[in-house]
């Protein structure tokens, strides 16, 4: 479960964050959705523990995220949007560090590592250093890391990030059998009809503010539209794409 | 989680995943920068040249001054070499901001991070300690007979010297970050930097030779007074005491060695921790009013009719200074080194030397620039220089005309002044444009060797300190000579100018070549 009642980080004069009121129940996957900049990954950071609120509070898996980061750090599984991760490492010797982050049982950790890293896909490259990887096998790594220590809440935040066609469906299947068994999922993405198609609510934000919140199909009849390309452009002011678009092409030939 | 919020799994984990990430370094650098460099790596080669020097201080333990005098001296060179590594090659080791990004989200207390952190760090101090004090421990052991409890005091004075060396830069950088409001942490880390680095250098260059030659062989023979000053002086009490030096203030100053230690680690333990990361990760990212600031740099950073390769570097130097931490410290640390050698070298003149010092450091500073410039944590984003139809060699270029002009010139212009107002240098402008075109034939050389593109080569602990030691080596010579031949008098000087100008102009007109070689042969090699 996650639950977040009036988060508001402040960032100088910047508000990232503006009394951001939400709730994801178990078995859920919540589609977390807003432009660039609207405050997605800030309350993503607040949820892990990595950054506090300026004020509001914040519960997963029912604890207290300021009051115990710890412990909300054991229950939740991320992957960041910056896919940042040691690349002088292997992805097995990545895992292994996860693996011993979260008090694993050598021997669990390493059983886990392989049945997760052979689930993505990653074969012999597993004892490569990671910076000769590509994007989406950095993003597989993550993954993998992400679901080692079975967590019950589920962060991820752009998971199919340089993921192939192949790699992506496996892990939107893999989330929904995730939160089939129970866990909570907040899937953040920009891939709107992958959202549509997965997730049970979708939350939009903008400004650091809730603009809507419903299932799907909610958001559709609340906007009026008939796909949720158009709902989200409705909500946050992104109509008019086309015409912007032939005015800079037919700049573009002169 | 284990006692009192230590992990020991993972304390271990951090420790191996903190010494691979140091010191494996260098992949996924993309096109010139993915030559493998073969042989010892920068870290393996520092430890090397360490071992070496310290056969000289060896040396001096043997030759016969008293136990207090040659500890002395031989735990300053200690302290002095685990500092200047620490500071120049490890700083980042200490602030490590990227840590709050990859790490901010695991279940890691503060304790286990802070443990972990230093305990990186205390193994690269006792690398780089015990690498040089390999031969000098062993005569301790040995000198005038065996003798085990003076080896073991020494053998415990390197290791404790090198442990507080460790903690007391800690607690240096974690004191700023926890006392400095968030918005002055960039400018008070580059001022402490700037300090510790004039201090350092100042301490071992600029202090034996303000004080007589004489005066230091009597410091060496019975250290006493003000010269308890020298925190190495402390350790060194142990040797003397284990060596039958029984006196009140080697006691005291015994004493002193283990508390200060203490003292330093209770300062330091409780503020190592993820949050100080994210504290400095926050720091070092630009503020809310760097685009005005970055429109003003821009705008100065583009020369008229510069080539657009030229503008690319110095936008590039610009942005790099302002926002990348590491680059900013790295090149800061650069500067005292030649100022002290600036002074250093007029004190001598003063006294009648000659001030070789002087052009050893305007020789020194720009090829030591480019050894900077070259290395940045973004590094990835050298693609662009292959993804744009700009030339390979007129960026390379790009960048030495950025530090001749923007650096070296400049540096040049102040030694002139410094030299006019203090110095009885016979014809200064002609010297000076010996000075600039010796460091400008040791810049093109460097770049000849090794062509690299700006910012295109992942930082590696231990080059920056080995790169500096093999720069100096290959300075002082042409620094010599240049001094030769303004001594030579007008003709002498002129006759050089002629020289080093063909020298340059030849590498310059090979350079292209030599980038055509080496990009084929990274090709044929990737």
């Amino acid at each position: 479960m996650i639950e977040t009642t009036e988060l508001t980080r402040v960032f100088g004069t910047t508000v990232a964050l503006d009394r951001l009121s939400f709730r994801a129940e178990p078995g859920e996957i919540l589609g977390f959705l807003g432009p660039n900049g609207a405050g997605k990954s800030t309350t993503v950071r607040i949820l892990t523990g990595m950054i506090r609120p300026t004020s509001g509070r914040a519960l997963v898996a029912g604890i207290d995220v300021v009051e115990n980061p710890i412990e909300v750090k054991r229950r939740i599984g991320y992957v960041p949007e910056s896919g940042a991760v040691y690349e002088t490492l292997s992805g097995d010797e990545y895992l292994e560090l996860v693996g011993a982050l979260h008090s694993l049982d050598r021997r669990v950790a390493r059983a886990r590592a392989d049945e997760l890293l052979s689930l993505v896909g990653l074969g012999e490259e597993r004892r490569q250093q990671m910076s000769t990887y590509s994007k989406g096998m950095k993003q597989k790594v993550l993954i993998a890391a992400a679901l080692l220590h079975r967590p019950e809440v589920l962060l991820f935040d752009e998971p199919l990030n340089g993921l192939d066609a192949n790699a992506s469906l496996l892990v939107k299947e893999l989330l929904r059998g995730l939160a089939a068994q129970g866990r909570t999922v907040l899937f953040c993405s920009h891939i709107l009809e992958v959202v549509e198609r997965m997730c049970t609510r979708i939350l939009v934000i903008s400004h650091g503010r809730k603009l809507a919140e419903g299932t799907p199909e909610d958001l559709l009849s609340d906007t009026g539209t008939a796909s949720l390309d158009l709902a989200f452009a409705r909500l946050t002011g992104g109509e008019g794409a086309a015409e912007r678009t032939a005015d800079f092409l037919s700049s573009m030939g002169e | 989680m284990n006692r009192e919020g230590f992990d020991r799994r993972q304390w271990w984990a951090l420790v191996r995943t903190g010494l691979r990430r140091d010191l494996r370094g260098g992949g996924g650098a993309v096109g010139l920068g993915r030559v493998r460099t073969r042989g010892l790596g920068p870290a393996a080669a520092l430890l090397l040249l360490d071992f070496v020097l310290g056969i000289l201080v060896a040396a001096l333990i043997w030759s016969g001054l008293p136990a207090l005098g040659a500890a002395t001296a031989h735990l300053t060179f200690v302290a002095f070499v685990v500092a200047t590594s620490l500071v120049l090659d490890f700083g980042t080791t200490v602030i490590s901001p990227e840590d709050h990004e990859r790490l901010g989200y695991f279940p890691i207390s503060p304790r286990t991070f802070f443990t972990a952190r230093l305990s990186t760090l205390v193994a690269y101090s006792w690398a780089l300690a015990f690498a040089l004090s390999a031969v000098p421990l062993f005569a301790w052991f040995t000198r005038g007979g065996p003798h085990v409890l003076r080896g073991v005091a020494a053998t415990a004075a390197v290791a404790v010297l090198a442990l507080f060396c460790a903690l007391a830069i800690v607690a240096l950088y974690t004191s700023v970050q926890e006392r400095v409001p968030p918005r002055f942490v960039r400018s008070a880390l580059t001022l402490l930097q700037l300090t510790f680095s004039f201090v350092l250098y100042g301490s071992l260059i600029l202090l034996p030779r303000l004080v007589q030659a004489e005066e230091l062989a009597r410091y060496l023979a019975d250290v006493r007074g003000w010269q308890w000053l020298n925190p190495a002086a402390w350790f060194a009490a142990w040797v003397a005491l284990a060596d039958g030096t029984w006196r009140v203030d080697v006691a005291v100053a015994a004493v002193a060695a283990l508390v200060v230690p203490l003292a330093a680690f209770a300062l330091g333990s409780p503020r190592l921790s993820l949050e100080y990361a994210s504290g400095l990760g926050a720091a070092a990212r630009p503020r809310a009013d760097d685009g005005r600031r970055r429109d003003d740099e821009a705008a100065r950073w583009r020369p008229w009719r510069a080539r657009p390769e030229t503008r690319v570097v110095g936008l590039l130097v610009a942005a790099q200074f302002r926002d990348d931490m590491r680059f900013r410290l790295t090149v800061l640390a650069i500067v005292p080194l030649t100022v002290v050698y600036l002074l250093a070298g007029l004190f001598d003149e003063e006294r009648g030397g000659d001030p070789f010092l002087v052009y050893f450091a305007a020789v020194l500073f720009a090829p030591m620039l480019k050894a900077a410039f070259v290395r940045s944590d973004a590094y990835r984003a050298a693609w662009v220089f292959y993804a744009t139809p700009a030339r390979l060699t007129h960026l390379m270029l790009a960048l030495k005309n950025v530090i001749v002009a923007r650096f070296l010139v400049p540096y040049v212009i102040f030694v002139g002044l410094l030299l006019t107002v203090f110095s009885a240098v016979p014809h200064v402008w002609l010297s000076l444009l010996l000075i600039s075109l010796a460091s400008h034939a040791l810049l093109v050389a460097d770049m000849f060797i090794a062509p690299q593109l700006p910012f295109s080569l992942p930082p590696t602990p231990g080059r920056q300190a080995g790169a500096s030691l093999a720069m100096i080596v290959v300075t002082g010579p042409v620094a010599l000579f240049v001094l030769a031949a303004i001594k030579g008098g007008f003709w002498a000087s002129a006759g050089m100018a002629g020289v080093l100008i063909v020298l340059n102009l030849v590498l310059l007109a090979g350079f292209e070549a030599r980038v055509r070689d080496v990009m084929a042969r990274a090709e044929a090699e990737n």
